[in-house]
């Protein structure tokens, strides 16, 4: 589904990504993580499409696509859906306003009908339910005046709606407690399928636990340096990322 | 002097010779210093602090005429009226009452009177009261006075509030320079809401210089609206004088969506303690329009409270001014004023000018003032294209957010829809 070859990306003169390689296949959960400034979150910046990053070198390619050729918004509506790690709030847009927009911006991709006022209010009473989130705060300015939980139970419920296949989590468990954390996590694995790839990027294993990964990857200065499976998530919790900096920084240039 | 100058001063000769045994009134002699004035000061340059931005050198080269009779109703303007909305409809075309449409049934309270058949009484000179010439005067205002005449008197009686919005056409043809007045006398504890549409017909540059004085008794409430759709070569000088002559409350709202070169002034003074005033402004242009809202604010007595918000989105090579003074008088203790000037720029040839002025003499009072200017939120742009909407609904759905402070703050629901619909159709 996802296939990232040799991907290298900067931010201003700064190089961020150096040579990233991953291939997520349908139906995979895959965890990214790695110390603070390795690159995950300008991974997740760059399969979005957000444009202040650069590639300078590599591919990515989905669904034998040219990932990189779209605008955020084809991507969006090809099946890549980012749960932003800081969802930003925006004065005067209602949740339900914007997603009635954009969910049949990606049925018109599909070539499917717009949903009318009424099948759209039948979606989202749904998908609600998957996180446990209340109509009147989709109705409000996104965002604006939201904890931390109802954030990112936005994110989850966007996420549902608009029915990805290859959804990306970035640090989606940051600024949790362990009830919201439960009940995001529930959204998101009620929306596992053998058809969707996940990607979830996170600091700490804790959020593993509740969706658990097929693989786990390291990145470590713009590079994935160790692959395994879930039992590396704990390894990297129980010792820390030194060992794995220590690893690398030790190997020849 | 300008060609259009001489015109103006040559016409005046002419409006005297017209007004036959009135010469010697109270008003003739205000309006022969008016023309003094205007013959000493001219139209406004860029060297005039207040104009610094706005240039009206350039239209006013085109050749005028002036209207003094009314004449036969231009076809089709009801097209441009608010849909769906009961009011009492007044047209003024080319500066001259023309006529009061439909629901004219007498509202009780409500006197509408053409101003020409009333201007030499003493119902004129009562409401008259104070008058523009403490702020600003200027070419434009000194050319008004000196031809008052035309125009419409509004008033509302005491304990009286008028359910119906009064809704003003004010409409202007290629070629003219119009003069209209709009006086409207709101007695104590009354209540009216009042509505300026401006409309401009055909292409050839036109000019409506008007003076709109809105006097309030005590306990009186004012809701008022300007609205300018923004037509091919129109071009506009406005003045809102509001005198708070007894404890009042004042809301306006100026919405000005496009135009040539477009002048607002709006100009509030407090008279009487424990008086409040809001002033909302939006400005929505693109291509090569300029508008400019210049506010002043006049806290002459104590414990008085004003609120500004005025917002500008500025695309293509358009141009959008916002000046806002606030005096703060010695004795004007306990004073609440704030303001707020906001601009966005949607294109790198876009430009917005943004000037406070505050002149505080007092010293126990509350007053701020900010300004900002940027884009739209680049990080709320992506966050909404990364769903899956396009770049260009995404920005429309961000302006309209963006404007929709100052939308609600318009109180007839069939106007605000209307401009809804204008504001969307930008972006589609």
């Amino acid at each position: 589904m996802l296939k990232i070859n040799n991907l290298q990306a900067k931010i201003g003169e700064k190089q961020i990504l150096k040579g990233l390689n991953l291939e997520v296949k349908a139906g995979e959960v895959h965890a990214i993580m790695g110390p603070n400034g390795s690159g995950k979150s300008t991974l997740a910046s760059v399969l979005a499409g957000r444009e202040v990053y650069e590639v300078t070198s590599g591919s990515v390619e989905f669904e034998g696509k040219n990932l990189l050729e779209f605008s955020p918004e084809e991507r969006a509506r090809e099946g890549i859906f980012l749960a932003f790690q800081y969802p930003i709030e925006i004065p005067g847009v209602s949740t339900t306003n914007f997603m009635k927009a954009a969910v049949n911006e990606v049925r018109k991709h599909k070539g499917l009908d717009t949903l009318d006022a009424v099948s759209f209010l039948k979606l989202m009473k749904e998908k609600m339910t998957y996180v446990n989130i209340d109509q009147s705060l989709l109705s409000r300015s996104l965002n604006e005046g939201f904890s931390g939980g109802e954030k990112k139970r936005n994110e989850i419920f966007q996420m549902a709606m608009l029915d990805p296949k290859l959804a990306i989590l970035d640090e989606t468990d940051s600024g949790l407690d362990i009830d919201a954390l439960r009940i995001v996590a529930g959204g998101v694995n009620k929306l596992r399928s053998k058809d969707n790839g996940i990607l979830v990027i996170t600091h700490y294993q804790r959020l593993l636990d509740f969706i658990v990964p097929d693989f786990v990857h390291v990145l470590y200065n713009g590079r994935i340096v160790k692959s395994g499976t879930k039992e590396l998530a704990f390894e990297l919790e129980e010792r820390g990322y030194d060992f794995i900096k220590n690893e690398v920084d030790a190997l020849p240039a | 002097m300008t060609a259009l100058e001489e015109k103006i001063i040559t016409q005046f000769q002419v409006f005297e010779k017209s007004i036959n045994g009135k010469s010697d009134s109270e008003l003739h002699q205000l309006r022969k210093l008016a023309i003094a004035e205007f013959e000493k000061q001219g139209f406004p340059t860029i060297k005039n602090e207040e104009w610094k931005y706005t240039s009206v050198a350039e239209y006013l080269k085109n050749d005028f005429h002036f209207k003094t009779k009314k004449q036969e109703l231009t076809q089709g303007i009801s097209q441009h009226f608010i849909p769906d909305l009961e009011a009492v409809n007044i047209i003024i075309e080319d500066g001259i009452y023309a006529q009061t449409l439909e629901n004219t049934q007498r509202i009780k309270g409500l006197t509408i009177e053409n101003l020409a058949s009333i201007i030499y009484s003493e119902k004129f000179s009562k409401a008259n009261l104070k008058g523009y010439k403490q702020y600003n005067t200027d070419g434009f205002i000194a050319a008004n006075e000196a031809f008052a005449e035309n125009g419409i008197f509004i008033e509302v009686a005491d304990n009286e509030h008028i359910e119906l919005p009064v809704v003003i056409y004010i409409i202007t043809n290629a070629a003219v320079f119009s003069q209209p007045k709009i006086l409207l006398s709101v007695g104590k504890n009354a209540s009216i809401q009042l509505v300026e549409v401006h409309i401009k017909v055909g292409s050839d540059p036109s000019v409506s210089n008007m003076i709109t004085e809105i006097s309030q008794g005590e306990d009186s409430i004012v809701k008022y609206a300007k609205v300018q759709y923004g037509f091919e070569n129109e071009n506009h000088i406005g003045t809102t004088q509001v005198n708070q002559l007894g404890k009042s409350v004042f809301n306006g709202v100026t919405l000005t969506l496009g135009g040539n070169v477009v002048r607002n002034n709006f100009n509030v003074c407090f008279h009487s303690p424990n008086s409040e005033t809001h002033l909302y402004g939006l400005v929505l242009i693109n291509d090569t329009s300029h508008v400019d809202n210049h506010t002043v604010v006049d806290h002459a007595v104590p414990n008085c409270e004003s609120n500004e918000l005025y917002k500008n989105i500025v695309d293509d090579a358009a141009s959008a001014v916002f000046n806002g003074k606030i005096f703060v008088r010695k004795d004007a203790q306990k004073t609440n004023a704030y303001q707020s000037s906001k601009n966005i720029l949607l294109s790198n040839q876009a430009n917005a000018f943004s000037k406070p002025q505050l002149e505080i003499w007092a010293d126990d009072v509350k007053c701020s003032h900010g300004s900002t200017t940027g884009q739209l939120d680049k990080e709320a742009l992506f966050y909404l294209r990364s769903r899956g909407i396009g770049e260009k609904q995404a920005k429309a759905m961000l302006t309209k957010a963006y404007v929709n402070d100052v939308l609600e703050k318009v109180e007839i629901p069939a106007l605000r829809l209307q401009l809804e619909k204008i504001i969307e159709s930008r972006f589609s």
